[in-house]
């Protein structure tokens, strides 16, 4: 934030002194310094992503090859997703400036890849179709089969909310209480490395076996998936927590519980947090996973039934939206860090 | 404002199936209000002595008197200020202070130990970076951070383990000369145990010196030196240059004692 501010200041200063030669002060001066903040509108039109929406959106329109043989949707979900992209890479390109080459270069790769996608399939019809759909049969499906793919979407994120954070919050708890009680953690600590070598996904079907419902297996499937990483970080981190911010909590005559609550947790959440990413990853894959053996919805069952008939239009669908999904709840970690951490190490 | 009497103290580290000893039998009274360095080269174990003091260590043989009583862990009678990294780096400086403030006096309103925390931080000329986190404050200022965090649970003992050594010199003669303003405005001064390797700071600050060889307090030298004293014009006197040579003849021959058998970094 300090940076543009300087900068708007400093372009201030130097408006003002050049407006005091001129005739009209002030409105010069506030002019240049918007300019210097927002881009101009020449600058966010005339550039390469843009140049290649324009290809992308028009190249939709042209003939397709495919139609002989194939049933092809209509464009529009497909231009959507395109004004999409262009909508966020214009919000990013209003960000800090120098994160305005990385956007411009992202947008261009994913347009040049959109042309290129639609080029070779619906276009020209290179591939079997079946193998390589045309991207508006992918977007289309979104059109298509929206109420299921959000009722998937919905029920994943129930069993993701519930066994990822009961998880994390029963593995901290106990993670912090084993690690500060010695004796305690040199007992815990080995069974716990051994048994966190072992991904929950191998014994995630006898999991699914013995719970007596589905719902209840994802979520303790889920639970394991993340616990047992998080419970031995945990402990380690409270085992190996800085030496001179133990010290300085007992000097100051500590109990237990402010050395829990406002020291050592405080302390590790920057790193919790970090894990927190890794782990979210980890139970995604291990959702998706769970739900290819009992769900009859959900994200990754939406794609795996998908497979399964061969229907590969769906199953691109599906893992777009995978992807889209772990995204956006990966910039809410992001965000949750920013909030509650103001330092580091 | 209060006596610590060092009777027959020894302290054995021990690592799997190997002792250290670490402090050997040491006897040592320090008065009401007395300003105590102690000196030595490092390894010989004054940083040890001083954490048996602020409680971090129990002695293996031996015991602590405070005003004739036995020590037991830490107290809220001693503060203690450490070297480097002693702040907790997700708390502004004020509320440092402040956190130090509610565990000596519980159950006191957030708002009174602000305002408290507030006071003893203009003390130490830090008013206008109160609410800044330690990582946004230069070492020295996070040092008068850390010493109005001791001073503002109003300690009757100041125990301090080189809080300046990891300071540059400049900023290390001004926070001196600033622990020496504020221990010398209380009406009943503080006792102060205070450990360094450096000389002149040792001159500057106390009344006594207690020079360590390894495991063992080795000499005790009275600084006569009148207060108040200035590092400008702390040798422009007799007593400081025959106090120093002393000193100086001290640590040298301490040090020519350990080349034979094991290598000494000052």
């Amino acid at each position: 934030m300090s940076v543009p501010a300087i900068a708007s200041a400093s372009a201030k200063a130097g408006a003002s002194a050049s407006a005091q030669a001129g005739a009209k002060a002030g409105a010069p001066a506030k002019a240049q310094a918007r300019d210097e903040e927002n881009l101009h509108f020449a600058q966010r039109i005339l550039n390469l992503p843009v140049l290649l929406f324009a290809v992308a959106f028009a190249l939709a329109f042209l003939p397709r090859r495919m139609e002989d043989r194939a049933r092809m949707s209509p464009i529009w979900a497909l231009l959507v997703v395109y004004v999409f992209i262009l909508a966020f890479f214009q919000y990013k390109l209003s960000g800090r400036p120098e994160n305005r080459t990385a956007a411009k270069d992202v947008a261009s790769v994913v347009f040049i890849f959109c042309i290129f996608w639609n080029l070779v399939t619906s276009k020209l019809d290179l591939f079997p179709f079946v193998f390589v759909p045309a991207p508006e049969n992918v977007f289309w499906v979104y059109v298509e089969q929206w109420d299921y793919i959000l009722s998937g979407l919905g029920r994943s994120m129930f069993l993701l909310v519930s066994g990822f954070f009961s998880s994390i919050i029963v593995a901290i708890t106990l993670g912090i209480a084993v690690g500060w009680i010695p004796r305690l953690r040199n007992a815990v600590f080995p069974i716990t490395k051994t048994i966190s070598t072992v991904p929950a996904l191998i014994y995630g079907p006898y999991i699914v076996a013995i719970m007596p419902t589905f719902t209840s297996a994802s979520v303790l499937i889920l639970f394991c998936g993340v616990f047992w990483s998080t419970f031995m970080n945990m402990i380690n981190r409270v085992g190996t927590i800085d030496r001179r911010i133990i010290d300085t909590a007992k000097v100051l005559n500590v109990n237990t519980p402010t050395m829990i609550f406002r020291v050592i947790l405080p302390y590790s959440l920057p790193r919790i947090i970090n894990d927190m990413s890794v782990s979210l990853s980890i139970s995604v894959m291990t959702l998706t996973a769970a739900e290819n053996v009992g769900a009859n919805i959900g994200m990754g069952r939406y794609v795996s039934r998908a497979l399964a008939y061969a229907n590969y239009t769906q199953a691109i669908a599906g893992i777009f939206f995978i992807a889209v999904v772990i995204t956006i709840l990966q910039y809410f970690v992001a965000r949750l860090k920013k909030a509650t951490v103001k330092w580091n190490y | 404002m209060s006596v610590i009497e060092i009777q027959d103290l020894s302290l054995v580290y021990r690592t799997g199936k190997e002792e250290f000893l670490a402090l050997d039998h040491i006897n040592a009274t320090i008065g009401s209000g007395e300003f105590v360095t102690i000196v030595g080269s490092s390894g010989c174990g004054k940083s040890t002595l001083l954490s048996v003091l602020d409680g971090l260590n129990k002695p293996t043989g031996g015991r602590v008197l405070i005003d004739g009583a036995p020590i037991n862990g830490t107290g809220p009678e001693r503060a203690v200020v450490f070297q480097q990294y002693t702040l907790f780096p997700w708390m502004s400086a004020r509320d440092n202070v402040a956190f130090g403030i509610k565990q000596v006096r519980k159950g006191i309103p957030a708002k009174q130990a602000e305002a408290v925390s507030e006071e003893y931080l203009e003390k130490v000329g830090l008013s206008e970076f109160m609410h800044k986190l330690p990582g946004e404050l230069s070492g020295g200022m996070q040092q008068r951070v850390a010493i109005a965090r001791a001073l503002a649970v109003d300690p009757k003992i100041l125990l301090m383990d080189e809080p300046f050594g990891a300071i540059d010199a400049r900023t290390r003669v001004t926070l001196q000369e600033m622990l020496l303003d504020l221990w010398s405005q209380d009406e009943e001064k503080k006792t102060v145990v205070f450990v360094t390797h450096d000389i002149d700071e040792a001159l500057l600050l106390s009344d006594r010196i207690f020079f360590m060889e390894p495991k063992r307090i080795k000499d005790v030298i009275d600084v006569t030196i009148p207060r108040p004293r200035a590092k400008e014009t702390l040798y422009n006197q007799e007593d400081s240059n025959k106090l120093l040579n002393r000193l100086l003849g001290l640590f040298y021959q301490d040090v020519a004692e350990q080349i034979g058998n094991e290598e000494v970094v000052l």
